[in-house]
């Protein structure tokens, strides 16, 4: 399929899912009362249906759209007061939005909508259910995808590899970490035997030698994380370095060929270097097509059948039978055999970036033409991967940071010059991995966010009392509440302030954090983090208040034993423990998820209380309290938001080996939930205290 | 008043479902059978943090999470004591999936259009019942619930965290 057709096609599979949301909420409107969150809902499916629109040029759509979500903007501002007539002209509404977005979808003919009754609404009179008058409009859809594509640059990498004498100590074996790279690709080894010092001077305990690795890829977007990962338990044990070059390059440092009484000796057996010859075809490996509901479902069933493998284990274990027996041996195979499904099924679901950040290039293209503004597209980390679900969802809210970047803060070419930059303004697209999460960074070079005027705006909006006094950061946090633009002018790109609340809450809808920096005069940067997959997460299972909770592993930054940390009280109810010379907040965990603490649920046992240091993504690190550590496990997330809404303090929720469901803390809402003030004021907790 | 969402069960009389009955705080209710897709025995359910007291919290039904509420609490009755021999009803909403804590199940009953009545005002319309109708089956009332109407709206605790 040509690259713009798929674009196409996925945005008229959003708008299905946005027609649905539009037509659920106007019909939860018109039955109950109006409540704000269904209506911010309602008017956003209609603004990102027109969003859409614009980027393809769908004029009749944009204009239909628009005027619905004029009716709307008046609805929840409260100057529309929503009756059944209201409602039914809504709805019927949401129908014409829904046989237009069909109707282009497949090319049909169509009719400008009537939208007389929508003016009415507005006007205050009463509607009528007069047929619209019929005026055919031609629309374009003949723009092609010429963005800059990259072609795939095979690299070669030249791995460094030095030992410490305690990597030898600790047990681990040069031999083994170069066949770990060995499955990476083709490898040749080469020892650096140039510097070694004479027999006499040798030191026995002192590993000495040094090899340089030539690894190319058999995969042609292996990344330097991944190398790196291979070295995971040697890191701090070996110096790495790990460059990359194009394909024919051949390594700057002058390298003697493996010295073969090393081999001889048995310490080190040569690699197995496979002929060149056998090395895949860069054309790149055959592909099925899969419907993604397959592939979910296996997750799920893979997700089940760790549950049972969990719950078959315990069974064992309480039997009684030997830890040599048999049984046991098999079940750690099956253990292992499980973990690799999981592992393959994951990267099943992996996807690059790639896709999400050209659609990106054609945004960056319509915006610039509809502002004049000339503008330089910089893309970093294209291969990186992320969950299927992710990159999907990411669109939207990528789409209205990247319009943001370029409408509000690029300045005109005229006053960059003035200011002495270059005409040409620069937004800067970046995907990185960061242990388990992936960092995806807009960057712009442009005015900053003008903190007076969105000062101001919040005060004429209600938002914050005039007169008060608020930090930059604070200031910043603002541009994520609803109803917030500091453009005044509405335009058919961004505009009505739902754009960072909607990337918000998308992102938080994703698990992840969205946090701001900007510099005035310089540019701003708004950074996303997400977890690398939705499905799996590295746990410490706790227990408090008589119940087993999951805290994810990357969150916990320290442990002490309850009874030997140093707590003080500050006032009732406040307390700080010591943690490397420094007092951070102590909570306890039971207390802030509400339950009962202490005594009512078998007692405290102070020899096994806990406490973990918690820091969650952008806050300041504090304590938790638990009554007992259990165990570290990879457990299987269940997302809640389906059937409980968002529950603060909780992420998630997983079954554990005994077949118990048990909450995934959430250390960021927790903090928020008791009122931490968060350490560095990137962090989001508006919500918590602004309203 | 009349109710017209989108996932709420058709009672028109002409055709009235199956209805699964059974007891929960002392009295008799009745539920759409073609909602219920399962009937489980009890297990300690998982409390969820700053829920409705009737959110009783989750329990693993296969492999996936359920979330169980306290039916006569739900009602405005007392809670309902915990007894291995109560049992959860898995009802389907649309594509929410829930599990109703009940004392026991009775039976599945046919009532005709003719048995069923409209529920009578009894009192302030706010919280009012959540019956859709009223029928009598061996001189016992049992109240006929809308499984759309019991459930509790998801959007409330995305709501009450933004306070």
């Amino acid at each position: 399929m040509d690259p713009m057709d798929a674009i196409r096609a996925t945005y008229f599979e959003e708008c299905a899912e946005l027609l649905e949301v539009l037509e659920d909420g106007l019909l939860s409107l018109q039955a109950g009362t109006p409540d704000a969150d269904t209506i911010d809902a309602v008017f956003r499916a209609v603004h990102s249906i027109k969003g859409g629109a614009a980027a393809f040029n769908l004029g009749l759509l944009v204009g239909f759209a628009h005027e619905f979500e004029t009716v709307l903007d008046a609805l929840r501002n409260g100057e529309l007061k929503g009756g059944s007539d209201a409602f039914a002209v809504l709805l019927r509404a949401s129908d014409t939005l829904g046989d237009l977005v069909s109707a282009v979808r497949d090319d049909l003919p169509v009719d400008a909508p009537d939208t007389r009754d929508l003016a009415r609404l507005l006007s205050g009179g009463t509607p009528s259910s007069a047929g619209g008058g019929f005026v055919p409009v031609m629309i374009d859809l003949g723009q092609d995808m010429n963005g800059p594509v990259r072609p795939d640059v095979r690299r070669v990498w030249t791995i460094l590899f030095e030992p410490l004498p305690e990597l030898l100590g600790s047990g681990n074996e040069p031999l083994y970490l170069f066949r770990a790279l060995e499955v990476l690709g083709r490898i040749e080894v080469t020892a650096i035997e140039t510097d070694l010092p004479t027999l006499d001077r040798l030191d026995p305990d002192v590993p000495r030698l040094r090899w340089s690795v030539r690894l190319t890829p058999s995969a042609p977007d292996l990344t330097e994380t991944e190398i790196e990962a291979v070295f995971e338990f040697a890191v701090d044990l070996c110096i790495l370095e790990v460059s990359a070059m194009q394909d024919g390059d051949r390594p700057a440092t002058p390298i003697a060929p493996f010295a073969p009484d090393i081999a001889e000796r048995g310490d080190v057996a040569p690699p197995e270097t496979a002929a060149p010859a056998t090395v895949a075809a860069p054309s790149g490996p055959a592909t099925i097509r899969v419907d993604l509901t397959r592939v979910d479902r296996l997750v799920d069933l893979v997700g089940e059948l760790v549950i049972s493998q969990s719950v078959l284990a315990q069974g064992l274990a309480q039997a009684g039978l030997d830890h040599r027996s048999e049984a046991i041996a098999t079940l750690e195979d099956l253990q292992q055999l499980t973990r690799d499904i999981q592992d393959s099924i994951m990267s099943i679901r992996a996807q690059p970036v790639k896709p999400l950040f050209q659609r990106m290039t054609r945004i960056v293209r319509e915006v610039s033409t509809a502002t004049g503004k000339d503008i330089h597209l910089v893309t970093e980390g294209e291969a990186t991967e992320i969950d299927k679900t992710v990159v999907e969802r990411l669109t939207d809210p990528l789409t209205h940071m990247v319009r943001n970047a370029i409408d509000h803060g690029i300045e005109d070419p005229a006053e960059r010059v003035r200011v002495g930059k270059s005409a040409i303004g620069v937004v800067r697209l970046t995907a990185r991995q960061k242990s388990d999460r992936v960092v995806i960074e807009v960057s712009d070079d442009g005015r900053g966010i003008d903190r007076a005027r969105v000062l101001e705006k919040a005060i004429t909006r209600g938002m914050v009392e005039a007169g008060s006094i608020l930090d930059p950061a604070e200031i910043d946090r603002l541009l994520f509440k609803p109803g917030l633009s500091t453009v005044t002018e509405i335009s058919s790109l961004s505009g009505r302030g739902v754009g960072m609340d909607v990337v918000q809450r998308a992102i938080r809808d994703l698990s992840g954090t969205i946090s701001v920096r900007s510099e005035t005069g310089k540019g701003c940067t708004i950074s996303i983090s997400l977890p690398l997959t939705l499905a799996i997460l590295d746990g410490m299972i706790v227990r408090a208040s008589g119940h087993h909770m999951v805290l994810p592993l990357s969150s916990i930054v320290e442990t002490q034993s309850a009874d030997t940390a140093r707590t003080e009280m500050l006032s009732a109810g406040q307390e700080v423990v010591l943690m490397q010379d420094r007092f951070v907040p102590m909570l306890d965990l039971g207390q802030c998820m509400g339950f009962p603490v202490g005594s009512a649920v078998g007692g405290q046992d102070d020899d096994e209380a806990a406490l973990l240091f918690v820091q969650p993504e952008n806050g300041g690190i504090y304590a938790l309290r638990v009554d007992a550590i259990e165990a570290q496990r990879q457990v299987v997330i269940k997302g809640l938001s389906d059937n409980f809404g968002h529950i603060p303090c909780v992420s998630a929720a997983t079954i554990l080996g005994n077949g118990q469901v048990a909450l995934i803390v959430d250390p960021a809402g927790t903090a928020r939930h008791a009122g931490l003030r968060p350490e560095t004021h990137e962090h989001l907790a508006t919500e918590a205290r602004a309203s | 008043m009349t109710f017209h969402g989108r996932d709420d069960i058709p009672l028109d009389p002409a055709t009235v479902a199956e209805l699964l009955t059974f007891r929960c705080g002392g009295q008799s209710y009745g539920i759409d059978i073609m909602a219920v897709r399962e009937i489980r025995g009890w297990s300690e359910p998982t409390p969820l943090p700053h829920a409705a007291p009737f959110m009783r919290g989750m329990v693993n039904l296969r492999g996936a999470v359920l979330p169980v509420m306290d039916l006569a609490q739900r009602l405005g009755q007392a809670r309902t004591v915990d007894d291995p021999r109560n049992v959860i009803i898995v009802v389907q909403d649309g594509r929410r999936v829930h599990g109703l804590l009940v004392e026991s199940v009775s039976d599945i009953v046919h009532p005709g259009a003719d048995q069923l009545q409209d529920v009578p005002p009894a009192g302030p319309e706010e919280p009012g019942t959540m019956a859709e109708r009223l029928f009598i089956l061996d001189d016992e009332m049992i109240q006929v619930l809308s499984t759309s109407r019991i459930l509790p709206a998801v959007c409330s605790a995305r709501a009450e965290n933004g306070t």
